[in-house]
């Protein structure tokens, strides 16, 4: 019984000490624990900023759902100080203010610690005029291949990619390429060749979608809409980042698997921006003719009365904003007439069935043309016709005459199109859009 | 007693085999991967340290930091350019007077310990209302909007030091509270849409919304204990003078009852520190009008 015992025992022993020699099988993901991977992280980043020493021009797209990319270009110097400039604004001056890198949550961090307002002027904007995220301080790094070294921004999902400037002169440089950017901008919204149908068109293999470009110049971002082949309605969304060559959309837009990211401009027909990809091409552009049915303002029937938008002049075509600020100039200026000024511009009688007038608001006074107008509500087309009747003097006449010739004198009409709402009240707005010179788009409010 | 001995033996043979079979790990204590060196110092924080830090404990955070501010609202670092100025300001309109009259450790003992700029407006979701500062457990102001100061114009640096001087009435309260009979004056009268107040029927600006009800500002009317820091920061960021002005500009009854709620708080300020309130008025008041351009 004993033996018995005393076997049981050292059996139970052995069990125990065997067992106790068992070795834990670890199969590690990574070689090292995740703070001393991001302590190499930040000590990589460091070095890798601080080995430009003309620093660093990248494009940052802060949010792919409602803003488009802004050129940086940063210059990073040991005492955690960084230089920089943007495209966002028109100041393209370079501010000087503090960086840090550190360990973020689960990542190595680029930090701007004080303000620059090429970074705060985005999340202000943000802020106040769209109720969003337009940008961040605080950046995780991704890596580095390639030269291009890659951030994301966690809370509005925002990526920026930097590479070396490539500038010898990074003060001058960097300014002159924001400036840049920056005109070119602005250029694809005031280019004379500008009509009022933007629009991204793509095409392969004879198969072609079109879309009106819908781009809003305030978030640099487009939402283009259409047709398809089945005249389903088809959208897209993306921001826009304009380089000193072209465009680069983000996300890439898609087509019968073809995708397209980065645009080249080309004036050669016009004012286009061309992506060609394995033989297919897709254009960002202005073209003569609405790319797209146009969504149609009844001018007949809708409102009695429609008024020059002169309180939302970006509802007007760039060329009509140019071509108005000429004429009040010319006008104001007029030796028989001095100081003149249109003070307003008003459609009467639109579907009351009385006799329709233009009644033009000067600081001599008001005058009125009594129009006939022919509206087609298939095509949205409304031509105008002066009936001769009228108060205004001949002399006054002649010197209006180039605006009244912009506002009803197409020959061949103006296309209708609704324009939203007149600020945050119930009035619609709408343009017409001369079909003769489609580069004026004139918008107007209603009631 | 033989087997207890072999027993005993098989112990010992036991635990050594234990012990020794726990000896097989390769770790070994490493270098500590908590970053402890000196951070970079600009001349900015050498002069914060020796002006805050130094003689008042107080820490000047200027440099961003996600945790110091909520992450979900638009807010982002001030421009380093201001925080100096910002700082010289606080403590001529803040600290200085205080100590004036207070002592000279009056702000020492009973201090924020730690104040935070920000640049950008914290906007209040679904609210039309921004949050022009925080103070947090007695221990942190947040400034916000700094980035928008305007040192020509004595409003806009009003409303900063109003918030200071709104945030630091808190602290004080924190350590002695305010008696029960100031809430009892307009009980009925506080309302968590005081934003609405300020305002005629026709969206026009008229003071008499919120004054007729007898408080000093519309954020008064929030509760007693905003009240009571609102008369507080309305007087010490306004000349008595003019705090008088906008006082009369109410009814006979707002009037008064503003009258008996300031008296509550000049003599709170007297009774627990010390201080004639309408001395310290004088001397921030004077204060604000000499950090302007």
């Amino acid at each position: 019984m004993k033996k018995i015992i005393y076997t049981t025992f050292n059996l139970f022993i052995l069990t125990l000490v065997l067992n106790s020699c068992e070795v834990d099988a670890v199969d590690p993901v990574f070689d090292e624990p995740p703070a001393l991977r991001i302590r190499k992280d930040i000590q990589e980043l460091k070095t890798i900023l601080l080995s430009e020493p003309q620093g660093f021009s990248g494009i940052y797209f802060p949010n792919n759902s409602v803003v488009g990319g802004i050129n940086f270009h940063m210059q990073f110097t040991e005492d955690l100080r960084v230089k920089m400039t943007s495209d966002f604004k028109e100041d393209t001056a370079l501010t000087d203010s503090r960086y840090d890198i550190i360990a973020g949550t689960n990542a190595a961090e680029l930090i701007f610690t004080t303000g620059s307002r090429h970074i705060t002027d985005l999340v202000q904007d943000g802020a106040q005029f769209f109720n969003t995220f337009f940008g961040a301080n605080s950046f995780q790094y991704v890596g580095e291949e390639n030269g291009v070294i890659t951030f994301k921004e966690i809370r509005s999902d925002g990526i920026f990619k930097m590479s070396p400037s490539g500038f010898t002169d990074f003060d001058t440089e960097s300014v002159a390429s924001a400036n840049t950017t920056y005109a070119n901008r602005q250029e694809f919204i005031s280019t004379p060749l500008a009509t009022a149908f933007p629009f991204l068109s793509m095409e392969k293999d004879g198969e072609i979608q079109g879309y009106d470009l819908n781009y809003n110049q305030f978030n640099i971002y487009a939402l283009p809409s259409g047709f398809d082949s089945n005249d389903s309605p088809v959208e897209e969304k993306f921001g826009v980042a304009f380089t000193e060559t072209g465009i680069i959309i983000s996300p890439a837009v898609e087509f019968n698997g073809i995708q397209f990211e980065e645009f080249t401009l080309d004036t050669s027909s016009g004012f286009e921006y061309i992506s060609q990809v394995e033989g297919a091409t897709a254009k960002i552009g202005y073209s003569n003719s609405p790319p797209t049915p146009l969504d149609i303002y009844g001018y007949d029937s809708e409102n009695e009365a429609a008024v020059l938008n002169m309180d939302e002049p970006y509802k007007h075509s760039g060329p009509y904003n140019t071509f108005f600020e000429s004429f009040s100039n010319d006008i104001f200026f007029n030796s028989s007439l001095p100081g003149l000024q249109i003070t307003n511009v008003i459609f009467w009688e639109l579907n009351t069935g009385g006799i329709s007038f233009i009644d033009i608001r000067t600081t001599y006074g008001n005058v009125f043309y009594d129009i006939s107008f022919d509206f087609d509500e298939t095509t949205g087309i409304v031509k105008f016709e002066l009936t001769g009747v009228t108060n205004a003097p001949s002399f006054f006449t002649d010197a209006i005459q180039p605006l009244l010739d912009i506002l009803i004198g197409s020959e061949a009409g103006y296309y209708t199109v609704n324009s939203g709402n007149y600020f945050n009240f119930p009035n619609k707005t709408f343009g017409l859009i001369n079909i003769d010179d489609p580069r004026m788009k004139i918008d107007f409010w209603t009631f | 007693m033989k087997h207890i001995k072999k027993i005993r033996l098989a112990g010992f043979l036991f635990v050594a085999l234990l012990l020794n079979s726990c000896n097989n790990s390769s770790d070994t204590i490493g270098e500590s991967q908590i970053d402890a060196s000196t951070p970079v110092l600009s001349d900015l924080d050498l002069w914060l340290r020796a002006n805050f830090v130094a003689p008042y404990n107080i820490d000047i955070s200027y440099l961003w930091g996600a945790s110091n501010t909520d992450i979900a609202r638009f807010l982002y670092p001030m421009q380093e350019e201001g925080v100096k100025r910002w700082s010289e300001t606080i403590k001529k309109t803040w600290i200085d007077p205080y100590n004036e009259l207070g002592g000279d450790d009056f702000i020492s003992k009973i201090t924020p310990r730690q104040m935070v700029y920000s640049g950008g407006f914290n906007f209040n979701p679904n609210s039309p209302t921004i949050t022009l500062g925080l103070a947090e457990a007695g221990t942190r102001i947040t400034f916000f909007n700094l980035d928008f100061l305007d040192y020509s114009n004595v409003n806009s640096i009003r409303e900063p030091l109003k918030t200071l001087h709104h945030e630091y009435g808190h602290i004080l309260n924190q350590k002695i509270p305010f008696t029960d009979d100031f809430g009892l004056i307009t009980p009925g009268n506080y309302t968590a849409q005081w934003f609405n107040l300020g305002f005629d029927d026709f969206g026009n600006p008229d003071p008499r919304t919120y004054l007729n009800l007898g408080f000093i500002t519309p954020y008064a009317a929030s509760q007693d204990s905003e009240d009571f820091v609102e008369i507080l920061s309305m007087m010490l960021t306004y000349s008595k003078g003019e705090f008088d002005t906008i006082v009369s500009s109410g009814n006979s009854t707002g009037q008064a009852q503003i009258r008996e709620k300031q008296k509550i708080v000049v003599d709170y300020f007297q009774d627990n520190f010390g201080i004639d309130l309408f001395e310290l008025q004088k001397l921030t008041n004077q204060a604000l009008l000499d950090s302007l351009d």
